[in-house]
């Protein structure tokens, strides 16, 4: 097990080495540079500040010192975008407010998805079930750029019970975190709170039929027991596996959650240092996102084990 | 009963999604009308809530604020309050106010200006604000390897071109010493400008001119301007910075004018797109929304007359140009039958929607207001517009060859372009292709002259007409239309160098009427601006560069 965890964690830094290199280069050839602006700048002064960021050099040149500062130093450099400011400040900003935003997401999906998709499973074809599952398919259909001006028309504009935007983290206090934070994490978990339940009703039907739940019936346990201790475990398996991926595509396609809630992300960042050209940026937000799809990846497969006795990975 | 439940679900579905859909638009009026009891019910709870020592106010993402760096006016609006230049802006665009400066004299030639500063201005750290300071910071702007931007506003001095884009090292101390920037004394600043610049007085004003603390900027290098060291000499000082949520700053204990600041604190809280932050606004998190209306809302806003909006005239105007080197736009009977043939009066109600003045001309009517006399251009005019296409060779549009208007990926500007090709096809039977493109490639293809027609507008930096007519210039780096007329060039060139106001007004003038019969480019709508102002929020008055400093207004409760 540990030898192919460190396996995984090799071939995983080779494919960030991948993704960075062509990254740089497919940024490299797009047309246009980070100072380049409605204004043309004087020459000389345009020429200063690109020997600043190295831009004067040959591009073979300009990728290994960036290589070299990010392998060896950790170290992005400043944003051209902004340039008193590092690429690491920026992506410390921005990563917790998409992690607090992801994780509460996704408890708010499985809060939502699981209990009403053991409910639809258990008691199929019932009037519970065409609802719940009506519900998810709603839910599933609904794009986010819908749900998101509605519920802040409806609870933060008439209602005010919750902000329209602006964000307070956690350090601002558990009731304003809340009240900027919710409506944004119910909008980004609605999509798989409705995927979930809808995994979960297909685990249920499938598990529910299967010889050893007739067994635990048969011997007599009550329902509660053979559902919970039996019937769960098995249900919610294509749930697990699909964790690893909803919690990355949180992250990812927070992009839009963030600008109709304007949270302070790093999907924001993804999407204009690219129309900026802030390079720096650009591969800091890159690294960082693959990476983090890479580990996720790893920790699906490893839960996998844990659940699923058959699933082995040793040689 | 499978079935059922099948169709049943697909109904509900399509039920909500066309709800959701709707609500987002066509629903919106109806349910504000209804609700407007209750929006005022909340408005009142709202004023018993809010602290009147407290400003909301709407901002984007500056790039940074240090103020001889800035470039956009993002950074500009919250420097505007914290830093202060020799003057400062006026509650209108009519009114220069003194800053730092108390007064100042003009030599009899318009080119010597000198400042008496006032000797209670200091920094937010308690140190004196000095003649010395003004001087280090201009040139530091000049330095090229500061890096600024904006540089380039501040050639009007003399010798400072020269510096600014000096590249041999061993001659950079003479040149910097050549730079008509001089302190005489810690309260006496002598400039030296290279031409009588009428305008130099609102260029004090202006952020690259603004002061900076050289003992901070030297402490602390290329970080000085972020909130944990910040230091500035303005009402208020910056004291936190969370990007992309809000600015804060504090009133400053040692600004010299002390009921100027009517605010404890100004909040700018940060928005990347209009919609959150007209969320914002009506959610009355803010308390003035500048210039961020979202375009779907304007629409309503005009028809209902909302009196929360304000809509006032900004500096600015949108063109296309043309690429005069490429057939057949060489030929400027093509170009005058093109701009003829749009009728523009219709953009500012039907394309773009925010009542828009239709533009014949290149330089902002709003300068009028400077004692300018506008040149006048043609007016919408079909019949001359074929005339001339005949006479061009293209009688109703035939032989006319295939063209692009590029522009970048936004929905107002491919409108627009939608707008014009079917007026051209309809007026002229000439068909053209719509090329849209990302910004940045865009600007790359404007500057190495490679397209037909492509979209720009331009903003003024400064209230004259020089800011709009300069552009045209065969040398200026941002005419990007290939166009070069002796004419034109002289004629700017000789109102630079006019010491009397009135015939310099008149040579920039005649300047225009050469560019409203060429028409490098064809102009097409002035800008205005969309404010939305609470209605508790106090002292709102429309300025032309859109600039509203915190100091004139205050919260009535």
């Amino acid at each position: 097990m540990i030898r192919y965890i460190l396996r995984r964690l090799v071939s995983s830094v080779l494919v960030v080495f991948v993704i960075i290199t062509a990254s740089f280069f497919v940024m490299k050839a797009a047309p246009g540079g980070p100072f380049d602006a409605d204004r043309k700048l004087p020459d000389e002064v345009k020429r200063n500040i690109e020997a600043k960021f190295h831009l004067d050099k040959p591009t073979w040149q300009q990728y290994l010192l960036q290589m070299e500062s990010i392998v060896i130093h950790g170290d992005f450099g400043p944003s051209m975008k902004y340039p008193d400011r590092t690429v690491n400040e920026i992506l410390a900003e921005g990563l917790p407010v998409s992690i607090v935003l992801g994780v509460q997401a996704l408890l708010i999906a499985l809060l939502i998805g699981l209990p009403a998709g053991l409910l639809a499973g258990l008691k199929q074809n019932s009037l519970t079930d065409y609802t719940t599952m009506t519900g998810a398919m709603a839910g599933v259909s609904i794009p986010n750029f819908v749900l998101g001006p509605l519920l802040i028309y409806v609870f933060a504009i008439q209602l005010q019970w919750f902000d329209a935007a602006n964000w307070h983290g956690l350090s601002a206090g558990l009731g304003p975190h809340i009240k900027t934070s919710f409506l944004p994490s119910l909008t980004l978990g609605m999509y798989f709170a409705a995927y979930i339940a809808r995994l979960t009703r297909g685990g249920m039907l499938e598990v529910i039929r299967q010889d050893y739940i007739r067994t635990a019936r048969a011997k007599g346990l009550s329902e509660s027991v053979v559902v919970t201790r039996h019937a769960l475990k098995g249900a919610i398996f294509p749930v697990v596996s699909y964790l690893g991926p909803a919690f990355a595509g949180m992250l990812t396609g927070s992009v839009v959650i963030e600008k109709i809630f304007n949270i302070p992300g790093l999907g924001t960042h993804f999407v204009n240092s690219a129309f900026n050209r802030d390079y720096p940026l650009v591969l800091g937000t890159i690294v960082l996102y693959s990476a983090l799809l890479a580990l996720l990846n790893l920790l699906v497969d490893v839960l996998y084990t844990v659940l699923d006795p058959r699933v082995n990975y040793d040689d | 009963m499978k079935y059922w439940a099948l169709i049943l679900t697909g109904v509900i579905a399509l039920m909500v999604v066309g709800c959701g859909g709707d609500g987002g638009d066509s629903a919106k009026p109806r349910v504000a009308k209804s609700s407007k009891s209750k929006v005022k019910a909340t408005t009142s709870a709202m004023r018993k809530e809010r602290n009147a020592r407290i400003f909301n106010r709407s901002l984007g993402e500056p790039e940074y604020l240090d103020p001889g760096l800035i470039t956009e006016s993002e950074g500009g609006t919250v420097t505007h309050d914290t830093f202060e230049g020799l003057y400062q802006y006026g509650p209108t665009h009519k009114e220069w106010l003194p800053g730092v400066a108390e007064s100042h004299d003009v030599s009899v030639d318009g080119r010597t200006w000198t400042f008496k500063l006032r000797k209670n201005a200091k920094w937010s750290d308690g140190k004196p604000v000095t003649a010395h300071d003004f001087e280090w910071s201009w040139k530091r702007v000049l330095d090229p390897t500061t890096g600024s931007r904006y540089s380039g506003i501040m050639w009007v001095l003399d010798g400072a071109k020269a510096y600014n884009q000096n590249s041999d090292k061993a001659k950079a101390a003479e040149l910097r010493e050549k730079v008509g920037a001089k302190a005489l004394d810690d309260y006496t600043f002598q400039v030296r400008l290279l031409a009588p610049t009428p305008y130099f007085l609102q260029l004090t004003a202006f952020y690259t001119f603004s002061p900076v603390p050289r003992h901070v900027v030297e402490a602390h290098g290329d970080k000085w301007a972020r909130p944990e060291n910040m230091v500035s000499n303005g009402p208020w000082t910056v004291k936190e910075w969370v990007s992309h949520q809000r600015i804060v700053a504090k009133k400053n204990p040692h600004y010299w004018d002390q009921k100027a600041a009517s605010f404890d604190t100004i909040n700018y809280l940060i928005t990347q797109e209009n919609t959150p932050a007209h969320n914002m606004y009506e959610s009355n998190e803010l308390d003035f929304l500048e210039n961020k209306l979202p375009p779907p809302v304007l629409p309503r806003y005009r028809s209902e007359r909302f009196p929360e909006m304000q809509t006032s005239p900004y500096l600015g105007v949108y063109f296309y140009m043309f690429n005069v080197k490429r057939k057949p736009f060489d030929d400027v009977r093509v170009r005058q039958a093109l701009n003829l043939a749009v009728d523009k009066a219709k953009i500012g109600k039907f394309v773009v929607k925010g009542g828009q003045a239709a533009a014949t001309s290149i330089v902002h009517p709003g300068l009028q207001d400077m004692g300018y006399t506008l040149a006048k251009g043609a007016e919408h005019d079909p019949d001359e517009a074929r005339r001339l296409l005949a006479e061009a060779g293209f009688p109703d549009g035939k032989g006319f060859p295939n063209f692009k208007i590029s522009y970048n990926t936004l929905e107002t500007h491919k409108q627009l372009a939608e707008y014009v090709q079917q007026q051209w096809k309809k007026e002229l039977g000439i068909t053209c292709d719509l090329d849209n493109m990302e910004w940045k490639v865009l600007l790359k293809k404007q500057h190495a002259r490679e397209f037909d027609m492509s979209r720009l507008a331009w903003i003024g930096d400064f209230l004259d007409p020089l800011t709009f007519l300069d552009l045209w210039e065969g040398d200026n780096p941002n005419n990007r239309t290939n166009w070069n007329h002796t004419g034109y060039n002289d004629l700017v060139a000789a109102a630079r160098l006019e010491s009397d106001p009135q015939k310099r007004l008149g040579l920039l003038n005649r300047a225009e009427q050469i560019y409203v019969e060429e028409l490098p480019s064809m102009p097409l709508y002035y800008y205005v601006n969309h404010d939305l102002v609470k209605p508790w929020l106090k002292g709102y008055k429309p300025h032309l560069q859109g600039v509203h400093p915190t100091r004139f207004f205050r919260v009535e409760l």
